[in-house]
């Protein structure tokens, strides 16, 4: 069953999809205007499909997108392009919603508006206006099942959005095949998770996972862990050896931060995947290995490679036609409630939460109950047998603003802790509160953000504070604001120049004019860096 | 002969007529079974045909529709007087005339719609549907025309 909005100015449209489609559920929160505008502006839940009308026959006051003091010609024609204004609205918070919208492409006034909606992946033209029952069940049918696919595995979660089932596709791909992976993302975006519990499981190689982070090896011994050695090959190898490559035969092997792999290492990784044979340090023998690399990175590899920190020759090995990029947590809040109620679940399933549950349960006299997930919504009235764990619609909101600078692995230790602490305050049933409900406090979770290191914008953005001595100039203050504002964005980025040239200047590569500023500001790189580990 | 590009308000008019008409004058009555019965017809009818604009601030019915934005594009000379639109309205005849005959016998058939027998009400629901195919039918035709308009030299 799908949750479907109908967003029309007719009731009709409503009764009809009820009738003709009884499998789904459908809402029309429509009658109200207001209702309408705060749901384009502060999201809430997330349907799976909108139906929205473009003509919507309202009185002015009503109408969006209308500016000045609009004569009657103005007003026709903002009611004729409503459902386009709607849409436009939509998209700033819902960008991978699927919409169908209640028309047909030839409709539209304006060819270049037609061709822009066109060209949007979520966004679908009635496939005739004339549809009855029958053709648009069949097209809502098509789109939902577009929008399909599995959302977990495991602990994987792809969520609904479709680049991430693009990246599921490929990498399902991908794991099939001979030829490496290269997986780029920021930290915590799920790469080591997704190698263990997707790539090598669905490479269907019968050897094992080996995974090697190539951050925490000393640089001089990366080639012996890798390749192997024989005794006495250098100083404390004190007997023969395997490295990862022969450990992971007709298995996978996972290079993370493959970019601090040093030059000769970088040589040798390179003769391996060209000849497919390894040669431990200190030996003559060839042996053939039969390994999947995945190998990921931090960094812009091919900006390592422009760089010269990194072969040209071994990047082009390395399959980067292929690349699958993981996006950060904030550009995936479409799946915003999914992932809560995939990180409540999978929370409650680890020892201590589940052991917390388990007394709390007891003690309420609630055994045997699985809790169910409530994101900003209201608690339902009590049922025998039902339990909530409860985010209030501040929490939710909190949730949301938050940049999550850590990403998924950010998220999902949040979650876990807001279960756990609350689950040990919960700890005696207080008269008067529902024993059903597990409510997760909104003070607890702004301890836990705030506790995370700050950097994280409310809805309107960040807050920044100007002390003004008398006769301070005006480049003073300038830089007083511009200082603040590049410590904020240090801190979300992870001190990630490239990512902070993205955001300012819309460019990457332009790192090194945001670093060169950071000089000029006065901001010490690497004391900044220094407070940035936990 | 070329025929010169169509003036834009005779343009808005056929897709408004194609929008507040065709898409809503058969809303209800093409989602019905084939095996309807009567008297889910005539509810479905009584929607379509005299509540075909029902919004907060509007209600008109299919003939109402069809006297402010149908009838004078069938009027030579009402939009702008001159040669191309003349030429133009030639062009929305083919249909046009035909969707006048059925909304003819729709105008006839929204006061006895209460009354009407099985028979009347299948033939009105017809005609509905083919009011709406008639200007979905339209309306292509005339944009397809205006996309090679604009495609030709």
């Amino acid at each position: 069953m799908a949750e479907i909005l109908v967003v029309d100015d007719l009731d009709r449209t409503l009764e009809l999809c009820r009738k003709a489609m009884p499998q789904h559920r459908f809402h029309g929160p429509l009658r109200s205007w207001a209702g309408l505008r705060a749901w384009l502006s502060a999201p809430k839940t997330s349907p799976d499909l909108v139906l929205l009308d473009v003509h919507f026959d309202i009185p002015s006051e009503h109408l969006l997108g209308l500016t000045g003091e609009p004569g009657p010609e103005d007003l026709e024609r903002a009611r004729r392009r409503q459902g386009l204004e709607i849409l436009a609205r939509m998209r700033r918070s819902y960008p991978n919603l699927p919409v169908i919208l209640m028309t047909s492409r030839d409709d539209l006034p304006l060819e270049e508006e037609a061709r822009a909606l066109d060209a949007q992946e979520y966004t679908y033209f009635l496939d005739d206006d004339y549809v009855d029952a029958h053709a648009l069940a069949a097209q809502v049918h098509g789109v939902l099942q577009a929008g399909r696919g599995a959302e977990t595995d495991g602990p994987v979660f792809w969520g609904r959005s479709l680049g991430m089932r693009r990246i599921r596709q490929r990498l399902l791909v991908l794991s099939r095949g001979r030829l490496p992976i290269i997986l780029a993302g920021p930290t915590g975006s799920g790469k080591s998770l997704l190698v263990k519990h997707f790539i090598h499981e669905r490479s269907r190689r019968k050897g094992a996972l080996v995974t090697m982070d190539l951050a925490t090896l000393p640089r001089d011994l990366m080639a012996a862990h890798l390749f192997g050695s024989m005794r006495g090959a250098y100083t404390g190898s004190v007997a023969d050896r395997k490295g990862a490559f022969e450990a992971a035969d007709h298995g996978t092997l996972f290079l993370d931060e493959v970019g601090n792999l040093p030059e000769e290492a970088q040589r040798m990784l390179l003769t391996v995947l060209q000849d497919g044979r390894v040669t431990r340090l200190g030996d003559t023998r060839e042996r053939l290995v039969d390994v999947k690399l995945v190998v990921a990175s931090n960094e812009n590899l091919a900006r390592l490679v422009s760089e010269g920190r990194f072969r040209a020759d071994l990047f082009m090995r390395l399959n980067p036609a292929c690349t699958v990029e993981l996006p950060p947590l904030r550009e995936r809040m479409d799946d915003f409630e999914a992932l809560l109620h995939f990180c409540v679940e999978r929370a409650l399933e680890s020892s201590y939460p589940a052991e917390l549950l388990a007394d709390y349960l007891q003690q309420a006299g609630l055994q045997g109950s699985v809790p169910r997930t409530l994101a900003g919504e209201k608690v339902p009235p009590r049922e025998p047998g039902s339990t909530w764990v409860f985010f209030s619609r501040q929490v939710v909101r909190q949730l949301r603003a938050h940049s999550w600078p850590g990403n998924l692995r950010e998220f999902s230790m949040t979650v876990e802790n807001a279960l756990t602490f609350t689950l040990a305050e919960l700890a005696a049933v207080a008269p008067g509160r529902r024993p059903d409900v597990i409510q997760v406090r909104p003070k607890l979770v702004h301890e836990l953000l705030t506790a995370v290191g700050g950097g994280s914008p409310g809805p309107g953005g960040w807050t920044v504070s100007v002390r003004i001595r008398p006769f301070d100039s005006l480049n003073q203050l300038s830089q007083s604001v511009e200082r603040q504002y590049f410590l904020e964005l240090f801190k979300r980025e992870r001190g990630d120049f490239s990512a902070m040239a993205r955001v300012l200047l819309g460019d990457a590569a332009l790192a090194r004019k945001v670093q060169l500023r950071f000089n000029q500001l006065g901001l010490k790189v690497r004391e900044l860096r220094r407070s940035l580990v936990p | 002969m070329s025929i010169p590009m169509p003036p834009k308000g005779l343009l808005d008019q056929v897709r408004r007529l194609k929008h507040d008409l065709g898409k809503y004058i058969s809303l209800n009555t093409r989602w019905l079974p084939a095996d309807a019965r009567p008297q889910a017809l005539r509810e479905a009818l009584r929607c379509d045909l005299l509540e075909t604009r029902k919004a907060d601030h509007r209600l008109e019915n299919a003939w109402q529709i069809w006297e402010r934005l149908g009838l004078p594009l069938l009027e030579a000379g009402t939009i702008a007087g001159d040669e191309s639109v003349a030429r133009w309205q030639s062009l929305l005849e083919p249909e046009l005339a035909r969707v006048a005959t059925h909304m003819e016998s729709i105008r006839q058939l929204i006061p006895l719609l209460d009354m009407a027998s099985p028979g009347q009400l299948r033939r009105g629901a017809q005609a509905a549907i083919a009011v709406s195919r008639l200007l979905a039918r339209l309306q292509k035709r005339i944009h397809l025309q205006v996309i090679q308009q604009e495609d030709s030299p």
